[in-house]
């Protein structure tokens, strides 16, 4: 492929992320309301982009084509179908109370919520500091994701570490400049690029090998073990809780709480999240037969080879303006998360931390964070620490663990400050030691519903022998679906 | 308002037993039009139901609309 061409439309790309930055700079006001929450103005189409691009990480794109190549058609089901109902299900009757209440009493944080919910600064401080403990590892492999795709992207002529900094240096000009509004509007565009992608690739490689219905035939005849769910990732105790990993933990994650934050109103809301499964499905139906067609088309890749299986087909296939689309499609799915978590982290240690200590939130604070963040975060990504994967796995479940205590703040209202501490501690603890190798049985389903069931437990166990908050802070949260 | 909870409730559970279909864990040689595979027709429909049940949820949780 031309290098030239490449880097033309890279460069075209990165160009059109930097001028969104400034227009976007030019349009905000200077407060932090409007800096870290867009002054919650967010009309449907730049709410559900944003949501949908923060959503979206590599792994669709990469991850899951290659595990479809090996798992098959029922990949789809495990990944995507219940995503569209589980995730914007969970926006529903979790989200819908955040953005109500984060509007009622000037919220920004799940910290600031959760904490003056039960009057409890160590309520705010674990949840401050599990939120950066499983979001700092996704932002690493982020920064990697991209210097990994930068250095694929030019060959070579671009190292790892100039295509880190490059994406870094990007990420923060219009984070930095724009705030929640030049993450959001990137965000439109990024995801549109991504899907649009992805759709075009779909269409031309199932041309190029003969059409839909001749794809069907060789399927039915040469790997027809790809249309069950015989592979071990589907396995049935996998499969029913596999809602707990993933569809459920993305309420939880800081950028999407922030991000739903910034509605403009119910009706914003409501069309985001009707359209959210359509969105899903035109994500997951394209990279699911794109994996499985991969071991039609190029069969013989073991393990975690099938994840080239994207830009193989591509290569292979498409024209080599569109290859080049597709890897820029590919960055744009790392930075449009990306994007969204170092404004978190910059936005969690300006109003958890800094305002706390009786300063003002200020844009420029906030603005000061996102370099340092994002510098700190790229210093680590240069050494491409191994084992940081491994904590991403367990990052995902630990999200899971943190919706018991949305539940019970926004719904519960015995539930107190003693039982949400113990029940955190005891929850993520028994799930951290899972991955530190204490392996207790699991009985077929994922680690975290084991955990989830005895955080659950314990919250509610020791909140009915522990005392309540007062009556005037329960008072804030009630009627958490009242209209404002 | 009750109701429409009781009914988004009671259509969850089958949205997940139908998620779940442990009767069908083999592969279905069946292609629709020739094409697509059962299995993501299936999941299909599933997911036209469920944006169905997640309509309702609205309803019942948020009240009616607005608009």
């Amino acid at each position: 492929m031309s290098n030239f061409l490449l880097l033309t439309v890279f460069a075209i790309y990165l160009l059109v992320l930097i001028l969104i930055g400034i227009a976007s700079y030019r349009k905000g006001v200077s407060s932090a309301e409007d800096y870290f929450m867009a002054g919650r103005s967010f009309g449907s189409l730049v709410l559900f982009m944003s949501l949908f691009g923060t959503n979206v990480t590599a792994f669709a794109l990469i991850g899951m084509p290659g595990i479809s190549y090996h798992a098959g058609i029922g990949t789809f089901g495990f990944f995507g179908a219940i995503a569209a109902f589980v995730t914007p299900m969970s926006f529903i009757l979790l989200g819908y109370p955040i953005w109500n209440i984060g509007r009622r009493h000037g919220y920004m944080t799940p910290s600031q919520m959760f904490g003056d919910r039960w009057q409890s600064n160590g309520i705010a401080i674990l949840l401050f500091f599990l939120l950066l403990l499983y979001t700092v590892p996704y932002l690493i492999i982020g920064l990697m994701g991209g210097g990994i795709a930068i250095e694929a992207i030019s060959k070579g002529v671009v190292p790892y570490a100039v295509g880190a900094a490059f994406v870094t240096g990007v990420t923060v000009i219009y984070t930095s400049l724009g705030g929640m509004r030049g993450t959001a509007w990137t965000n439109v565009f990024q995801a549109t690029l991504f899907l649009v992608f992805l759709l075009l690739a779909f269409f031309g490689i199932s041309a190029k090998l003969g059409g839909f219905e001749a794809i069907g035939q060789r399927l039915l005849t040469e790997e027809p073990q790809l249309l069950g769910k015989q592979h071990p990732r589907l396995a049935p105790g996998i499969w029913a809780t596999g809602f707990l990993v993933g569809p459920l933990s993305v309420i939880a994650f800081p950028h999407i709480f922030l991000r739903l934050m910034t509605a403009r109103d119910s009706s914003a809301l409501r069309r985001t999240i009707l359209i959210y499964p359509l969105g899903l499905v035109l994500l997951y139906i394209p990279i699911t037969f794109i994996g499985v067609w991969g071991a039609l088309d190029i069969p013989g890749l073991i393990g975690k080879e099938s994840d080239k299986i994207l830009p193989l087909l591509v290569e292979k296939h498409l024209p080599i303006w569109l290859s080049a689309v597709g890897l820029t499609a590919i960055l744009a799915a790392v930075m449009s998360s990306l994007d969204g978590q170092i404004l978190t982290i910059s936005t969690m240690l300006t109003v958890d931390i800094f305002a706390q200590k009786g300063h003002k939130a200020l844009p420029i604070v906030g603005r000061i964070g996102v370099i340092a963040i994002a510098g700190l975060c790229l210093t680590v990504a240069l050494f491409r620490p191994a084992g940081i994967f491994d904590i991403s796995v367990y990052a995902f479940s630990g999200y899971t663990l943190i919706v018991p205590v949305m539940v019970a703040g926004l719904f519960w209202g015995k539930s107190t400050a003693a039982g949400i501490l113990t029940g955190t501690f005891v929850g993520h603890g028994l799930l951290a030691l899972y991955y530190l190798g204490f392996r207790f049985p699991t009985f077929g389903t994922f680690p975290v519903f084991g955990c989830l069931v005895v955080e659950v437990f314990v919250i509610y166990l020791v909140s009915l022998r522990t005392s309540l908050p007062s009556p005037q802070t329960i008072e804030k949260f009630q009627n958490p679906f009242g209209k404002i | 308002m009750r109701r429409t909870r009781i009914v988004t409730i009671a259509a969850t559970v089958i949205l997940f037993i139908l998620h779940n279909n442990w009767w069908n864990w083999q592969p279905d040689m069946t292609m629709i039009f020739g094409s697509v595979p059962v299995d993501i027709a299936y999941r299909v429909l599933w997911v036209i139901a469920a944006t169905g049940v997640l309509w309702l949820a609205m309803r019942g949780w948020w009240g009616p609309s607005s608009e």
